[in-house]
């Protein structure tokens, strides 16, 4: 009986210290797998940060957005990331993607005037929304 | 007489360009790296904001402590939840001004060394702080690269006990921002 509990108590431990590893040691999610909690205009996510930040903040932060909109501007971060601004002709801000810099390759190779799908982490508003760990979703 | 006008606001405009002295980026890059004796910790943000107007010295910083990317998902979650609050306190900011304008020349490409004297606010708490790096102009960017500690405790940051062996008391944080002119 007393063999029992202990074999009980030793697997109890080991199954504890194997979730805990596997928490320690998560990564990050893959995006490119992952369903979006929203999908919307680039434009219609800017307006709705601008007209209500805590609104907004409240509904997007930390969740995966998938936005479609018009690349106005390409520019590499000094640590070799890639950010993307999609915002129209006529608009001074709109949502800032950010890409990681292993993740850069395809999104370098776009220019102003594209259309593309970026799926990213709402992060919060600084001039921009700005979406991190963005990827590029493949028009299907 | 039209003629000499034209030349004259021909002339202005040209001084206007090249005097353009506001500088700003969207995505700079501020990375902290905190070393312990357990392990060693770093989180990058390539989503820094930030303008430097060279005709005034103002400078101001801006970014998303959600945008802090971690390597280990747990790490970032932690940060944001339990040391920083960011849902409460979603940005950190610095607001301050050049204190050598004098040695810094914008038509001059190369290196200056820039000291900064500011505010910078972290997790509602705001400091007096003072950083020294340096300034490069080349090819018609501006290039600002700079190195501070930031004592957590000073911004009412808490670490557990149990974790105090994993995550350093005094962070460094690095800047490196590359700006284009308005």
């Amino acid at each position: 009986m007393k063999k029992n509990l202990l074999i009980l108590l030793i697997l109890a431990a080991l199954g504890g210290g194997i979730a805990g590893f596997y928490l320690f040691t998560k990564q990050h999610p893959d995006l490119q797998d992952q369903q979006p909690a929203y999908t919307l205009d680039a434009s219609a996510l800017f307006a709705e940060f601008e007209a209500d930040e805590n609104a907004a903040n409240t509904k997007y932060l930390d969740k995966l957005l998938e936005v479609q909109g018009t690349v106005a501007e390409v520019s590499e971060s000094p640590d070799g990331g890639i950010t993307l601004v999609l915002r129209p002709e006529d608009a001074m801000m709109g949502v800032q993607c950010s890409f990681l810099p292993e993740q850069s390759e395809a999104a370098k190779k776009l220019s102003p005037g594209s259309k593309v799908r970026v799926k990213g982490i709402c992060t919060g508003m600084l001039m921009d929304v700005n979406l991190s760990r963005c990827v590029l979703v493949p028009e299907s | 007489m039209k003629k000499k006008i034209v030349f004259l606001i021909v002339a202005l405009m040209g001084l206007a360009q090249v005097y353009a002295q506001k500088y700003m980026t969207r995505n700079g890059h501020i990375w902290f790296y905190s070393h312990a004796p357990l392990e060693d910790i770093e989180a990058h943000n390539n989503q820094v904001s930030s303008i430097i107007d060279l005709s005034t010295g103002n400078v101001a910083f801006s970014l998303l402590m959600k945008a802090f990317q971690f390597e280990k998902a747990l790490m970032q979650e932690h940060f944001n939840e339990k040391y920083v609050h960011s849902d409460k306190f979603p940005k950190a900011t610095f607001k301050g001004k050049i204190v050598n304008l004098d040695g810094i020349d914008a038509t001059k490409e190369g290196e200056y060394p820039a000291k900064v004297k500011g505010e910078l606010s972290i997790h509602g708490v705001t400091k007096e702080v003072e950083v020294e790096g340096k300034i490069t102009f080349k090819d018609g960017k501006m290039l600002v690269n700079a190195t501070f500690p930031v004592a957590v405790a000073d911004y009412d940051i808490k670490i557990p006990a149990v974790v105090a062996d994993n995550i350093a008391k005094v962070v460094d944080v690095h800047v490196e921002m590359s700006y284009d002119p308005m």
